[in-house]
């Protein structure tokens, strides 16, 4: 096992090296670099200007160049300096946003999970009952319902009407003079939107899925014999048939390994949430290309550990995995 | 996508608009309350500052911030004239070659180091020094010779007299002894903390979140009221909009839209003054000249009659805008209000098409000449909503006299770096802001069509350019206001682009804020001058 693991991250080695060549290449490919965005249009920058900034950039070497210096930064996890002119480190810049996209995500699909599994559950055991049929298509709304609109209806709601929320940000601006009791309350109360919102869309997929899954294996033969055994449904239900479902759950959760870190731009512009979707929208805006190679590696990185984890998980879990 | 999601915002709002309103606010009737310190303003601002030293930086998130800590020897006052602000006065030599500075005395930094004539002229060095990555360099290297005679007189000389060197003296000023051993500026700690001789001193920034000044107590002029600026950062202008209307912010500028359709109820009214002026800038229809199609002088008239303005404003600004007849905005002093203006008139733009060739002989309603027809494609960016629509009814209105245009709306920097850049385009929509100083020589001059140069449009007229070199030669107000006035009679005639419309800045300002006094320069430019009355300041809490 542990020799498998060693040869699956070795392996992961060129297949970052393979990811960044051809997220480099496309992204020089796009029209505009950094200091087109920043001057485009403005007659103050005469084009003397612009090579000069050019050149602070590096951006007059040959792409090549460019992309084995980066490269070699890159080996020694030294992700650059961001092309904003605050010149902070890339590491810096995304380490510093990490907290916030982090909890949400965790926050938001901790709640799909806990609603997500019961309802997918219950919904396959009253098959084509009023439940399920409600259910199903409230799920399915969820799902087609965009996002920056349910968004801002419920900022009207309950942020201009009723004024019980507020609409966006991470804290008021009085945060500093709050008690401790009211810094939680307000940093909760923040986040309950944005929380909400991110879940909601994220809820049909996986009910569906439980409910699909939950339906296949009661199904089964064993389901079958358990209940033929005189085993409480409870028991036949929670025991049996759950676990079995559940199994295929270790892959999706191996690939939402990346988007805990991913963040979304939609609801963090929404809210205005300083999270890394917009860090790394902005950096794409402004072709921040060390931003954005940064971003992308780590996202192709998350990918992959996510992968081999849900591979390792699974044969953890499903003995026939493991023999074979 | 943006545009769908305002849209979406916008029928939202006008759905919900019946329910009940809870107010927030107290307060209705403006309070008679004298001028106090305290309270501070929340604003919205899409981007984040990416640093806080003007000289290197170019969005407006980040000017905008610096100001407030930093001052330049001039700056552009209510009615857009010069006047000092570090510098107490100043003197033009009588060839014009030399401008002479002195200084205010007895200002000090933030830091408590006093301000002298050796910040100003490390100041220029920094702009010139190859290792500072400015992109406004040029006004700096047209200077011979920068000295400071003594710690309050500063002085600089030209080669030949350049007008326009005057204003990019408002450049921010920075600390000599604070960025001496850093040889790349925007890498010193100055560009995340700065220390500046400005009216707010800065407090914090938390990255992608907002930006908190405090008042100055210092401040050379006077204390601000407001006790602090603090500037969130909201990158969705529908959520910026619900934040006012819940108290979240206290200024932001409005859309149109939102101007005359979501903000007429009597609570907004109770909570909000909305101002409306001139923004600085306009929109245009460009054309390029060497186009076989609009090489001829005729039919861009005869566009400048076809195309109706009026129509436009109401369409696309809801009326909160003016028609454009030149490159310069009404009010200011370069302005020729008297040129050949060209009121909507499908009948003469028609007759102008026909004196030039275009007729409609084969019958299928669109102009021919010589066997092809009036065909065109005009370029706009995506995203840009006006521009899209102004666009529609300029097609509708050339439908009328014949002349068929489809329209390509482009990503922002396709657009530019593909199109407008390697000159594949037959004729664009785009808008330029002006500057106070009437110095348009990049726009307009001959010299200027190179790649990446801002005449693309290829206009070139002898006596243009004569009057673009006289008007920037020249310290005297009166001999410059004559060029401009003939460079805007010529532009006229001669139509290089059909000027369309100057919009409205639609500024909205909390109502417990005071002293807010429209000019031709904005409101922005007294703003230590606001103030909230005591019985009604809001964050108490930041009470200096």
């Amino acid at each position: 096992m542990l020799r498998y693991i060693a040869r699956r991250l070795l392996l992961t080695v060129p297949l970052v090296i393979g990811i960044s060549l051809i997220s480099f290449l496309v992204i020089y490919a796009a029209p505009g670099g950094p200091v087109e965005m920043a001057t485009d249009l403005n007659p103050k920058v005469t084009a003397e200007a612009r090579e000069r900034l050019q050149a602070y950039y590096g951006l007059d070497q040959p792409i090549h160049v460019q992309y084995v210096q980066w490269l070699g930064r890159m080996a020694t996890l030294d992700f650059g300096q961001s092309f904003s002119r605050d010149g902070r480190q890339v590491s810096e810049k995304i380490a510093e946003r990490i907290p916030v996209t982090l909890s949400i995500n965790v926050l938001s699909m901790f709640l799909i999970f806990l609603i997500a599994v019961p309802l997918g559950i219950y919904s396959a055991v009253r098959k084509d009952s009023w439940f399920d049929r409600i259910t199903t298509v409230a799920v399915f709304t969820g799902f087609a319902v965009p996002t920056f609109w349910l968004a801002l209806l419920l900022m009207i709601l309950f942020g201009v009407k009723l004024g019980w929320l507020p609409i966006s940000g991470l804290v008021s601006m009085e945060y500093e003079s709050f008690s401790f009791a009211g810094k939680v309350w307000d940093r909760v109360s923040h986040l309950i939107l944005p929380v909400f919102v991110s879940a909601f869309g994220g809820l049909a997929g996986l009910s569906r899925y439980m409910r699909s899954n939950m339906l296949e294996v009661i199904r089964q033969d064993y389901i079958a014999a358990a209940r033929a055994k005189g085993l409480p449904e409870r028991t036949v239900v929670f025991r049996h048939a759950m676990r079995n479902a559940l199994l295929p759950f270790i892959t999706i959760l191996g690939l939402s390994v990346p988007g805990l870190l991913g963040g979304s731009v939609i609801f963090e512009s929404i809210f205005a949430i300083p999270g890394l979707g917009q860090l790394f929208y902005q950096g794409v805006l402004s072709r921040d290309y060390p931003l954005i190679m940064g971003s992308l590696v780590i996202g192709a990185f998350l990918t992959l550990i996510g992968n081999l984890l849900a591979d390792v998980g699974y044969a953890y879990a499903d003995p026939r995995i493991r023999t074979e | 996508m943006k545009i769908a999601r305002i849209v979406v915002a916008a029928l939202a709002v006008v759905l919900l608009a019946g329910c009940a309103k809870k107010e927030k606010e107290a307060g209705g009737e403006a309070s008679t309350g004298a001028p106090a310190i305290g309270d501070a303003i929340v604003q919205g601002s899409i981007g984040d500052v990416s640093g806080f030293l003007a000289a290197v930086t170019s969005d407006s998130a980040s000017h905008t911030a610096a100001g407030y800590v930093f001052n330049g020897l001039v700056r552009y006052d209510k009615d857009l004239k010069l006047e000092g602000e570090l510098a107490e006065s100043w003197e033009v030599s009588p060839d014009g070659k030399r401008i002479t500075f002195h200084l205010r005395k007895g200002v000090m930094w933030q830091d408590g180091k006093p301000f002298t004539s050796d910040d100003v002229l490390f100041t220029y060095r920094k702009m010139i020094d190859p290792n500072t990555p400015t992109a406004y360099a040029e006004n700096f290297k047209q200077v011979t010779r920068a000295e400071a005679p003594d710690p309050h007189t500063f002085v600089v000389e030209y080669e030949k007299p350049f007008a326009p060197a005057l204003a990019s003296w408002g450049m921010h000023v920075l600390p000599k002894h604070l960025l001496e051993e850093y040889p790349d500026i925007s890498r010193s700690p100055l560009n995340k903390k700065p220390v500046g001789t400005g009216p707010f001193r800065f407090l914090e920034w938390k990255t992608g979140a907002k930006t908190v000044f405090e008042a100055n107590p210092d401040y050379f002029e006077d204390r601000p009221y407001l006790s602090r600026v603090i500037t969130r950062v909201i990158p969705d202008p529908a959520t910026t909009f619900l934040e006012l209307k819940s108290g979240g912010i206290d200024m932001t500028g409005l859309t149109p839209l939102q101007y005359t359709r979501q903000t007429e109820t009597k609570e907004f009214r109770k909570s909000f003054n909305k101002y409306r002026y001139l923004s600085f800038g306009y929109t245009y229809l460009g054309f390029r000249l060497s186009h076989p199609l609009f090489s001829d002088r005729r039919v861009r008239q005869a566009f400048a009659y076809a195309i109706h303005k009026k129509e436009i404003i109401d369409g696309v600004l809801f009326g909160l805008g003016q028609e454009a007849t030149g490159p310069y905005l009404p009010r200011t002093w370069a302005y020729n209000p008297d040129v050949k203006k060209y009121p909507y008139d499908p009948e003469k733009a028609k007759a102008l098409l026909v004196e030039a060739g275009w007729k409609d002989t084969d019958g299928d309603g669109i102009l021919d000449k010589e066997g092809r027809d009036f065909a065109f494609t005009v370029l706009t960016n995506a995203g840009n909503e006006s521009r899209a629509k102004t666009a529609a009814i300029i097609q509708q209105n050339l439908a009328a006299v014949g002349v068929k245009m489809e329209i390509r709306t482009l990503e922002w920097a396709a657009f530019i770096n593909e199109f407008v850049d390697k000159r594949k385009f037959d004729a664009v929509i785009l808008g330029w802001g002006l500057d106070p100083d009437p110095d348009q020589y990049d726009i307009w001059s001959s010299k200027k069509t190179g790649p990446k140069e801002f005449n693309f449009v290829g206009f070139a007229n002898d006596e243009v350019d004569r009057l673009l070199e006289e008007g920037r030669r020249t310290f005297d107000m009166e001999k410059r206001k004559k060029a401009y006035f003939r460079i805007q009679e010529i532009m006229a005639e001669e139509q290089p682009y059909v000027f369309l419309y100057y919009p409205d800045a639609l500024p909205v300002v909390h109502k417990r804020i005071h002293g807010i006094e429209p000019a031709p320069a904005g409101i922005s430019y007294n703003f230590i001058k606001w103030y909230v009355p005591a019985d009604r300041q809001r964050y108490t809490t930041f009470q200096q």
